[in-house]
């Protein structure tokens, strides 16, 4: 129970920092927590007691497996998650160029 | 002040409210339900040891695919934004008189980086078979090329080739996943080719391949992400 | 032999000319701007095989990947809903595509069609998945093509907007993503299919926790008051014929997630009343910001979150009629705002401003181009004898036929919000025809005009035909409605 209260504590800072703050890298931040969060989430979600690694191999059987799928879904929406703060980063650093300040309040019709 | 107590009320409902649907669903219980098919029968419709990769690969695989695309549709976007010119590139390398980092630290990185890129290849081939895999291995190639960034400023890889890798290899999943359709299995992504001995490296049919596809494509992806943000730097290694 | 209507191809052959773009924009760039094209031509084909089967026959066509049956496997599941949504995304994309050939003028171009690709491609796949976490996916691709393509102009506005929309367009994608695992948390499958079976043992609250999530992250994406911000921004700077894909048919294929999840998956009728309560200030504020801008490009935005919300709204109002006509609302409305803001792109080419009272006199520099402008804007604010006039009466019918106290509100809402819409449209067209003496060089370019043509044929085609349109915007209403069908039809009479 507490992987679940725990991601669901990081989404709710990442959310709280892409409401409440300010600066644009602190709110890429909270957006990383909330795909941190969420990753979190999906693995603890496909969790099985005593289970190991879906991995085969000596002594190691089906039944004592965790499900693999929700590892699949971690895999994917992780390389998701790192290709969208890529192009987010990218933004930050063309408002840097354009506006030479972070704060999101200085950038003209930025209102949220 | 209100503000942020009143967000932090919603959203401390929010969670409250995700935890009661997930009391029903309590941790550590067995909720599978397609999971357990595949931990059942990756080893016999597969080859592959590990169920991960053939969840992402066969059962999954067209996920992945656009898994990929993604990365692929993210790297453009960064190098449209950031695209220079030859010319500007050559004009801004004039004037980047950039501290050039200490001789160990330079020649150091260039004697890690083949070690790096072979970490990587090993780690992208035993994908099917070990934790690991096409994106673990390209992440850690892409890191190899981050370290030769940050201690040779001059370095620069030939965009062109890396353009032209990271295509053909988004190339390669698409028409692997196309010949599927000629199979009997008539379907897309099918695995045809012959399935082998599990545990050993060539084994799992179409898995392999395609991680490798995987594998040089994040690699070039995010060598291209890292290139793209270098070029930004300025002088005084900084932003502009 | 291979099925070449398989409903993957419709992914397949975008996503392939994307990367051979890449290949390709190495060592031979001329190339690459007929790629779009090549991949949409192929899309077109394997729509055109589909027509018998979907109209005529069983109504749905079920692709597997992998070799496995649903739900093992990914499918893709293409209903009457998703060819439409695939059919207006293909002709739009053909068009748009020949129309960039000749609009976009920059180094920079090959890396353009790449990402355009995807976007159309994307907005297929959306339509098309049978498997809710692909359609996550999907909306991954078609909303970081976008973000891309918004900043394609690398200005101050450009960098803004591009930056609004991918905050919440990734705030969208998370909160789509925790709805999906705590829908597999609960059912242990990703199946659309297998979902919409396994949920019917469910509480009204365990179905209300993951459908919020899904809701709301759709609801960013579709532009839903009030989560609507970003749109405004993002639409006008995107180049103009990203423009009309991203009015034209992104918001609506999130409208058709939001349908497929509510009516197929979740079966929820009990919330489609609570729509409304975004529905209605969606057409509002849409409808009423559109009538105060000095932008053209912007004006044409908020009409499409006002569309959207016409759109919505009558959806909500959830009768079979009232359904297909909002079908029938959103082919009006995806042809004819991709074509005003293709012509406003041509305009803009030749002004280089977005300011309305730039256009002064442009009907009659541009004869062509001011003429299919009236075309468009008389459809969209539904005024007769176009196709617009035909799926509004046919909405206001719907709204007739299930009167009650809030359904009357409704009434005065769409007729009036239709009367601010053909005010703005009015006022533009006054602009576009009031005689200026000034003599510069403004023509037309030939070349954008070949697909606005073309789109004003299409539209025009459409208004010819009006009752058969909306008989078959009935009939996909009428399958919608039975989901059993769609379930057995992916999962083939249960397998396992």
């Amino acid at each position: 129970m507490i992987f679940y209260v725990t991601s669901l504590i990081l989404i709710g800072i990442g959310l709280y920092a892409i409401i409440i703050k300010k600066n644009l890298i602190k709110i890429i931040i909270g957006l990383d927590l909330i795909e941190t969060g969420v990753n979190l989430l999906i693995v603890s979600v496909g969790y099985i007691n005593n289970g190991t690694a879906p991995i085969f191999s000596k002594g190691i059987s089906a039944s004592m497996m965790v499900d693999a799928v929700p590892q699949a879904l971690t895999l994917t929406s992780i390389v998701i998650g790192a290709s969208e703060l890529a192009l987010a980063a990218a933004f930050v650093i063309l408002l840097y160029k354009h506006y030479g300040t972070l704060d999101i309040r200085k950038i003209r019709s930025l209102k949220w | 002040m209100i503000r942020s107590i009143f967000y932090s009320l919603f959203l401390g409902l929010i969670i409250a409210a995700v935890l009661m649907f997930l009391v029903a669903f309590p941790f550590g219980q067995n909720k599978m339900g397609v999971g357990q098919y595949y931990l059942d029968n990756t080893v016999k419709e597969t080859g592959a040891s590990n169920v991960v990769t053939a969840v992402t690969l066969e059962y999954r695989g067209f996920d992945t695919l656009g898994e990929m695309t993604v990365l692929f549709a993210a790297a453009t976007g960064v190098s449209l934004i950031f695209y220079l010119s030859d010319e500007e590139k050559k004009k801004k390398k004039r004037e980047n008189n950039r501290t050039k980092a200490n001789f160990v630290v330079r020649v150091g990185s260039r004697i890690i980086f083949p070690f790096v890129i072979l970490f990587g290849i090993y780690i992208i081939l035993h994908g099917h078979l070990t934790p690991g895999g096409g994106f673990q291995g390209g992440a850690v190639i892409a890191s190899g090329v981050l370290m030769l960034y940050l201690a040779n400023p001059d370095i620069q890889i030939g965009r062109n080739k890396l353009l032209v890798t990271e295509g053909l290899a988004g190339l390669t999943y698409v028409l692997i996943g196309l010949a599927g359709l000629f199979t009997p299995a008539k379907s897309f992504l099918a695995n045809f080719l012959p399935l082998g001995t599990p545990g050993f490296i060539l084994s799992a049919g179409i898995l392999l391949p395609l991680y490798i596809a995987v594998g040089v494509k994040v690699g070039s992806e995010f060598s291209g992400i890292i290139d793209d943000l270098f070029s930004t730097i300025d002088e005084n290694g900084g932003e502009e | 032999m291979v099925n070449f209507n398989d409903p993957v191809i419709l992914i397949a052959s975008p996503l392939f000319f994307a990367f051979l773009a890449t290949i390709f924009s190495a060592f031979y760039k001329k190339a690459v701007k007929f790629f779009p094209l090549a991949a949409f031509l192929v899309n077109a084909v394997v729509l055109l095989l589909n027509i018998n089967n979907i109209i005529n026959g069983a109504g749905i066509v079920i692709s597997k990947t992998a070799g496995m049956n649903p739900p093992l496997s990914i499918n893709m599941a293409m209903d009457k809903l998703s060819f439409l949504i695939a059919s207006i995304a293909t002709i739009l994309g053909i068009l748009v595509s020949i129309y960039n050939i000749f609009y976009i003028k920059d180094e920079r171009d090959s890396k353009f069609y790449s990402l355009f690709t995807l976007l159309v491609g994307g907005i297929t796949w959306i339509s098309v998945t049978g498997d809710l976490f692909n359609l996550f996916v999907a909306f991954e691709v078609t909303s970081i093509a976008a973000f891309g393509l918004v900043g394609f102009e690398r200005d101050k506005d450009a960098a803004e907007a591009g930056f609004k929309y991918l905050v919440l367009g990734i705030l969208a994608g998370m909160l789509l993503l925790i709805g999906v695992v705590l829908l597999y948390t609960a059912t242990g499958t990703l199946n659309m299919a297998d979902i919409a079976m396994k949920i019917s043992s469910f509480s009204f609250f365990q179905k209300l926790v993951p459908f919020t999530f899904i809701f709301l992250g759709l609801a960013i994406e579709g532009a839903l008051f009030p989560l609507n911000a970003w749109l405004p921004d993002a639409h006008p700077a995107a180049p103009s014929g990203v423009s009309a894909i991203l009015s034209g048919v992104m918001t609506t294929s999130s409208i058709y997630a939001i349908i497929r999840v509510t009516v197929t998956i979740f079966n929820y009728y009990s919330v489609i009343p609570f729509f409304a309560l975004f529905a209605v200030p969606t057409l509002f504020f849409g409808e009423v910001s559109a009538f105060f801008q000095k932008d053209i490009k912007r004006m044409l935005a908020y009409s499409t979150i006002g569309q959207t919300g016409l759109i919505f709204l009558a959806f909500e109002i959830g009768s079979e009629n009232a359904v297909g006509a909002s079908f029938a609302q959103i082919i009006n409305h995806s042809l004819s705002k991709a074509m005003l803001f293709l012509i406003v792109g041509a305009f803009i080419q030749q002004t280089n401003s977005r300011d309305v009272e730039s256009l002064k006199g442009m009907g009659y520099k541009m004869k062509v181009s001011g003429a299919f402008f009236v075309l468009g804007a008389l459809s969209l604010a539904g005024l007769p004898p176009f196709f617009g006039f035909a799926s509004k009466i046919n909405i206001l019918l719907s709204v007739v036929d299930n009167l009650n106290f809030y359904t009357v509100s409704y009434l005065v809402l769409i007729v009036a919000m239709s009367l601010v819409e053909a005010a703005y449209f009015f006022r533009v067209i006054k602009i576009l025809y009031t005689r200026v003496d000034s003599e510069n060089n403004i023509h037309e370019n030939a070349g954008l005009l070949v697909s606005i043509i073309a789109l004003g044929l299409v539209l025009v085609f459409v208004s010819l035909f009006p009752a058969q349109t909306i008989s078959f915007t009935k009939s996909i209403a009428s399958q919608l409605a039975t989901r059993s069908y769609y379930i057995q039809a992916v999962l083939g009479g249960g397998i396992r």
